[in-house]
């Protein structure tokens, strides 16, 4: 039986629908063609999807369905999905001591893939950049007529910054602080690292004010604070927002994920020279056949359009996990590094034997003598393991090397947003003036894929922030259940974003990188609305619920602050 | 007798039209979409987002206008020139506009991206240089939910300047922009699909199946 579908996770997909379905798993071959965008909702395995392989068995002729988009709106995952409610213990400096949460999760009618989990991850990203002493955290999972709620781009951590960024501006705005320096003050500092937090986890590396120094200069805050003391006196609603983001990426360890959290990657050098990868790893847009590509052109000194990266196909490639939680380079191309290492070690061998000498080493693929200077191409060498007339003592013949990957740790990003609007008091209407985006995503292997990955988030952030909501009827119909209902983030809504980056390597894999898929939507929503409420701060507005959208504010405003 | 959008009609119909330059004849059903005639035909590039004219996934040109093919009747469309995003390239010559969306990064997961550069294609043809605020205006026809729309709309705005200073003002309905001489003088790269620079730390994006939004 052969299974195309749209999803992440084609290995997961095999085994869970061979489980559903009774059928060995290696009858089974799923395929996962371009898929179009995941975020999140193909991270799951749907109803459908297993019962169409019922029905192909059964009738013994290919099926095909193709769900509506109102079906993908009403039959798939919802994300987020929070009522929160926060206490913050705070001494009158603007020390930052204990966090309380009451978090009630709408679940939906039903579990879908990862529910739970997505709560659990917001309660352990809850302090945030910031050091606390306590935290006390209760989630109320409720069961409702809804849509289920699961993983969407961000999953628990937007939820959770949203709420910590909050609170600390509430706070800056009860000590007459600036919001700046109320975090400055309460960042883990740089020499605290790995650091424990609260919650449970070890924060790998961070230099967290970074981002917030970059990100202030770019806007020039004491001007922009200066403009709007000068926009207020006109009479004007000028809001300055800032958000310092920490997030969770790179899933993760095994013990953290129900079904493993490595990840793995092959890499074959054809006799021609060509190099073929094959990740577990299903990327589906990110871009990962390029970075592969550049860290395998990079380590085998080979030329990166002789590297074909190959995924999403449970007959070739070998089994993976697949891509979600910013995990894709993170750890899947930690597993690729790996492979290579075993690759290069072998490749080493054959140069030893050609050049009959021990003290050689790799050079841009080439295989040097370091005594004489004697040196034998990478092709020789590919082609004397696959011809293999003579081989080194204890080797294989061919250059294959398989690497499964179990990440040590998570990795933890961190950044600063910060967001200049506009309030129209007559329409109600919020103008972006400006969108800063300082991101540290560990090393950047490709700076067009990470901004690219920047952009998409902050869009959905702001789409978020701004106008998306799922509105159901008294009588939990979903009314958004069409593109025409629900509104998404069009060319025109969008601000120019300036978009730049800090490099703070990680310590968890070999390459440094953290992961970028899922920052820009994390920073992105409280900047946002942090920095509405500071427009309408004369106005004694002190916190409002996304989205913000004209006719919750221009009522806002008609009622001179209060809700 | 056939079934088209739940409904039965008795009889076909036939359909003559240009589709990318080529004269065509189909056997259609009067109720059928110009956008479920020519994925029928095997022009995958044309998307299913949403069949109700919001997404613009489907967008394709007809008679040089950007038209959502969902909401237009295949009938509709009998004498016309339609141009999907398979017949943008000339043979391995990428146009203008797909250049600048694989150099710029403004393809992602793909599937919006045809429809996005056709539309930019008619909004270049009848104004080669628009402002950014046009190119905005106009891409919100198409929605894409990966790229925060950013380096598509960079991309149309080089492509612009990139057509400009290779081609005169001449327009066809069909191809503007044709077999421009701007691929043998646009520095790094080719129009070879697997070709791109050498170096680790590029900012390019290897081609592979994004040319087209991922053929399916």
């Amino acid at each position: 039986m052969t299974m195309f579908s749209s999803t992440q996770i084609p290995h997961l997909m095999r085994t869970m629908v061979a489980g559903i379905l009774g059928m060995p798993e290696n009858h089974l071959r799923v395929i996962t063609p371009e898929v179009g965008g995941g975020f999140g909702s193909k991270l799951n395995v749907y109803a459908e999807e297993a019962l169409m392989c019922f029905i192909a068995k059964r009738i013994g002729k290919p099926v095909k369905w193709i769900e509506s988009r109102r079906e993908n709106f009403q039959c798939t995952i919802h994300g987020r999905g929070h009522v929160d409610y926060y206490e913050l213990a705070a001494k009158r400096d603007g020390t930052m001591l204990g966090l309380k949460l009451k978090l009630i999760q709408d679940i939906g009618a039903y579990h879908q893939l990862l529910t739970p989990a997505i709560p659990t991850l917001s309660v352990l990203m809850m302090p945030g950049l910031y050091k606390f002493k306590s935290i006390s955290a209760d989630i109320i999972g409720a069961f409702t007529n809804c849509v289920p709620t699961d993983a969407y781009r961000g999953a628990g951590r937007p939820e959770a910054t949203h709420g910590i960024e909050r609170m600390v501006d509430i706070l800056a705005a009860e000590l007459k602080m600036d919001p700046v320096e109320i975090r400055l003050k309460n960042f883990v500092g740089n020499d605290e690292f790995p650091y424990a937090t609260t919650t449970g986890l070890m924060y790998d590396s961070g230099n967290y004010a970074a981002p917030l120094h970059k990100a202030l200069a770019a806007v020039d805050y004491t001007a922009r604070r200066a403009e709007q003391v000068q926009a207020r006196e006109a009479g004007k609603l000028m809001g300055i927002g800032i958000s310092t983001y920490g997030e969770i990426c790179a899933m993760g360890p095994s013990a953290a994920l129900p079904a493993g959290g490595w990840e793995s990657a092959t890499v074959k050098i054809e006799p021609s020279g060509q190099v073929t990868v094959m990740t577990g790893a299903s990327p589906h847009g990110q871009g990962e056949e390029t970075t592969f590509a550049q860290i395998t052109a990079d380590e085998l000194g080979v030329g990166i359009n002789d590297v074909m990266v190959v995924h999403g196909d449970t007959s070739v490639v070998q089994y993976g996990i697949g891509t979600f939680g910013s995990r894709g380079t993170a750890v899947g191309g930690a597993a690729l590094f790996y492979a290579l290492q075993e690759l290069k070690a072998k490749i080493r061998k054959f140069g030893v034997m050609l050049l009959g000498s021990e003290n050689v080493s790799l050079v841009g693929g080439s295989c040097v003598d370091q005594s004489t200077g004697k040196s034998v191409s990478f092709a020789e060498m590919v082609v004397a393991a696959h011809h293999a007339k003579t081989l080194p003592p204890n080797t294989q013949p061919g250059l294959v090397a398989t690497y499964f990957w179990e990440p040590p740790n998570f990795t933890f990003p961190f950044g600063a947003h910060i967001v200049v609007t506009e309030v129209d008091r007559d329409t109600g209407g919020i103008a972006i003036r400006r969108y800063i985006a300082v991101d540290d995503c560990g090393k950047v292997i490709n700076p067009l894929l990470v901004s690219g990955q920047v952009h998409g988030g902050v869009a959905q952030g702001l789409g978020q922030a701004l106008w998306e909501e799922a509105v159901y009827d008294d009588n939990a119909q979903l009314v958004t259940g069409e593109l025409t209902d629900y509104a998404l983030p069009r060319a025109h809504f969008m601000p120019f974003i300036e978009s730049s980056h800090t490099e703070t390597p990680s310590p968890v894999n070999p390459l440094g990188v953290k992961g970028v898929g899922e920052a820009g939507t994390i920073g992105c929503s409280p900047a946002v609305v942090n920095s509405v409420v500071d427009a309408l701060s004369t106005l004694g507005v002190r916190h409002i619920d996304m989205p913000l959208t004209p006719e919750k504010i221009w009522k806002l405003i008609q009622a001179g602050g209060h809700a | 007798m056939r079934r088209s959008n739940g409904v039965l009609f008795m009889k076909n119909i036939d359909l003559r039209l240009r589709v990318n330059g080529q004269a065509k004849e189909w056997s259609i059903a009067p109720g059928d979409l110009l956008l479920d005639v020519l994925r029928r035909e095997g022009y995958f590039g044309v998307k299913r987002g949403c069949e109700k004219g919001e997404c613009g996934a489907c967008t394709v040109l007809v008679n040089g206008k950007a038209i959502n093919s969902c909401l237009m009747f295949a009938a509709q469309a009998e004498g016309s020139d339609v141009l999907t995003i398979e017949g943008l390239a000339q043979g391995d010559v990428l146009h203008p506009l797909q250049e600048a969306f694989l150099d710029l990064g403004a393809v992602q997961c793909g599937f919006c991206t045809g429809g996005m550069i056709l539309s930019a294609k008619a909004l270049l043809d009848r104004n080669p240089d628009p402002t950014v605020e046009e190119v905005r205006e106009v891409m919100a026809g198409n929605y894409c939910r990966c790229t925060g729309y950013e380096k598509p709309v960079e991309a149309v705005l080089a492509a612009a300047v990139v057509a400009r200073a290779f081609v005169p003002a001449a327009s066809t309905v069909v191809s503007t922009f044709g077999a421009s001489p701007h691929n043998s003088q646009a520095g790094h790269h080719s129009a070879n699909p697997r070709s791109a620079p050498k170096s680790k730390k590029t900012d390019d994006k290897k081609r592979s199946s994004v040319l087209l939004g991922g053929q399916r």
